[in-house]
């Protein structure tokens, strides 16, 4: 009982780091572009989580969070629920190597996140273009400098998302987990 | 087998998958359909980023006022002086405008003109994106507004158009987005083009024109309208100003690049045409 309502406050308790980087993002970081770019943060949350409580509840944290960007996000499509769910997934495998659960696994993880993302939108804009009046796929060309700095800005917030989701994870892991 | 694929997660990404299937697919079969969820958060949202834009606003006054003062003070000196160069023309005008109606009662011709009904609106948050120009507003569908409204600035400058409704707010592209496409007019010319926009544009704040005859003849600071053609949208809102022509990479068509005459990063408060008449 203890320690299901451990589970369910530490679920919550990450549920509303996502909603705080939300209003960051949407409130404070969307005013400020860098290079015509805005930060993407949603594949960092999902990265840290993934890193801290392995893949299964990894993927499920990417999963939620891929369809919440999906539907709030004007026309970033339904393309986040797959990469977010990835990114969860894959960064729950660090959890069995040493590098699990550390600064280093987290910044690699939300990295490996950062460019999936980027590297996903590029690929999709390149073979199928933005809208159903462009004929052809956009040039790289064109896409890779609007990719790159957005990987960058977002690059920036590596170490802030982790450390926000570590003061999660280390307040409210449940006794097992110790 | 079941246990390898519940550890790893490979389920829920199955489940992924099925769930982005089915979104993409709804969203193809109803292109109109605005999420509930995204209903939601902008309802609980709307309030707040008003708020928030409120007390930006009043912060980069003060910032101008603190560090830019010499600057507005310039533009103030360089906006009285078209203030009154507007007067000497209009006063001109007036005179023409008298001669014009006499003429037009001697003809016995119809005026043309295009009368708009206003609803004003507050800019409560930019892009989401990097990959989008656009602009989320104050009021939505209980206040009227409907996808393919057209907005304007307080000086009749067109912004974008309204591409996605909520309850009390609304999603709108701006002029300069790739997914924009408004049949446009030359003023000078009278040549009739599309106004477009591609990510290379949008990178530089700019649109462009395209759809353009052989014989265009455009010239910078050429006037581009809106045509009104089919209706859609209303006409002789002004767009921008030509900057330059340019050819595709291929060289086979031209287009002309346009400077948008609204200042797209400086907007507070905009009107959403909710109705309109083209005589």
């Amino acid at each position: 009982m203890g320690r299901n309502n451990g589970e369910q406050i530490k679920w919550t308790a990450y549920a509303l780091a996502y909603v705080l980087l939300f209003l960051l993002k949407t409130l404070l970081f969307n005013r400020i572009p860098f290079h015509g770019a805005l930060p993407e943060l949603a594949p960092l949350a999902v990265a840290a989580v993934g890193c801290f409580e392995g893949s299964f509840p990894g993927a499920v944290y990417g999963l939620a969070v891929g369809f919440f960007s999906s539907a709030v996000y004007y026309r970033s499509g339904t393309m986040m629920i797959p990469i977010c769910t990835i990114v969860g997934m894959l960064s729950g495998f660090t959890t069995r190597r040493q590098i699990g659960k550390t600064v280093l696994g987290g910044v690699l993880c939300g990295a490996f996140g950062i460019l999936l993302t980027e590297a996903s939108r590029v690929g999709f804009y390149h073979m199928l273009g933005m809208n159903l009046r462009q004929s052809a796929g956009i040039a790289l060309d064109t896409l890779m400098p609007i990719a790159i700095a957005e990987a960058e800005y977002s690059a920036l917030f590596l170490l802030p998302v982790f450390y926000l989701f570590a003061a999660v994870y280390n307040n409210f892991r449940t006794d097992t987990e110790l | 087998m079941k246990n390898y694929f519940h550890e790893n997660g490979i389920w829920v990404l199955i489940v992924a998958l099925a769930l982005t299937g089915v979104l993409t697919i709804t969203s193809a079969v109803l292109p109109n359909l605005t999420s509930p969820l995204s209903n939601v958060l902008g309802i609980v949202s709307t309030p707040v980023q008003g708020t928030v834009s409120s007390f930006a606003g009043w912060l980069e006054g003060l910032y101008n006022y603190a560090f830019r003062y010499d600057q507005m003070s310039e533009k103030l000196a360089l906006a009285e002086q078209e203030l009154a160069d507007v007067r000497s023309q209009l006063r001109e005008a007036q005179d023409a405008l008298a001669e014009n109606e006499h003429l037009r009662a001697a003809l016995n011709l119809v005026e043309e003109k295009t009368d708009l009904t206003l609803m004003d609106v507050k800019v409560t948050e930019g892009s989401s994106t990097s990959w989008e120009s656009t602009l989320q507003i104050s009021k939505g569908s209980n206040a009227g507004i409907k996808k393919g409204d057209v907005v304007i600035t307080g000086t009749g400058y067109l912004v974008g158009v309204v591409q996605e409704v909520g309850t009390n707010w609304a999603r709108m592209i701006t002029i300069i987005d790739p997914n924009i496409s408004v049949s446009a007019n030359v003023y000078r010319t009278g040549d009739t083009v599309m106004l477009e926009s591609d990510l290379d544009m949008m990178q530089q704040g700019r649109c462009k024109l395209t759809y353009l005859g052989e014989d265009v003849s455009f010239i910078s600071g050429d006037e581009v309208l809106t045509s009104g053609a089919n209706g859609t949208y209303p006409s002789g809102l002004v767009i921008g100003y030509v900057e330059s022509l340019q050819a595709t990479p291929s060289g086979l068509e031209r287009y002309a690049v346009v400077q948008p005459a609204a200042q797209l990063d400086e907007l507070g408060t905009l009107f959403v045409v909710t109705g309109f008449d083209n005589d």
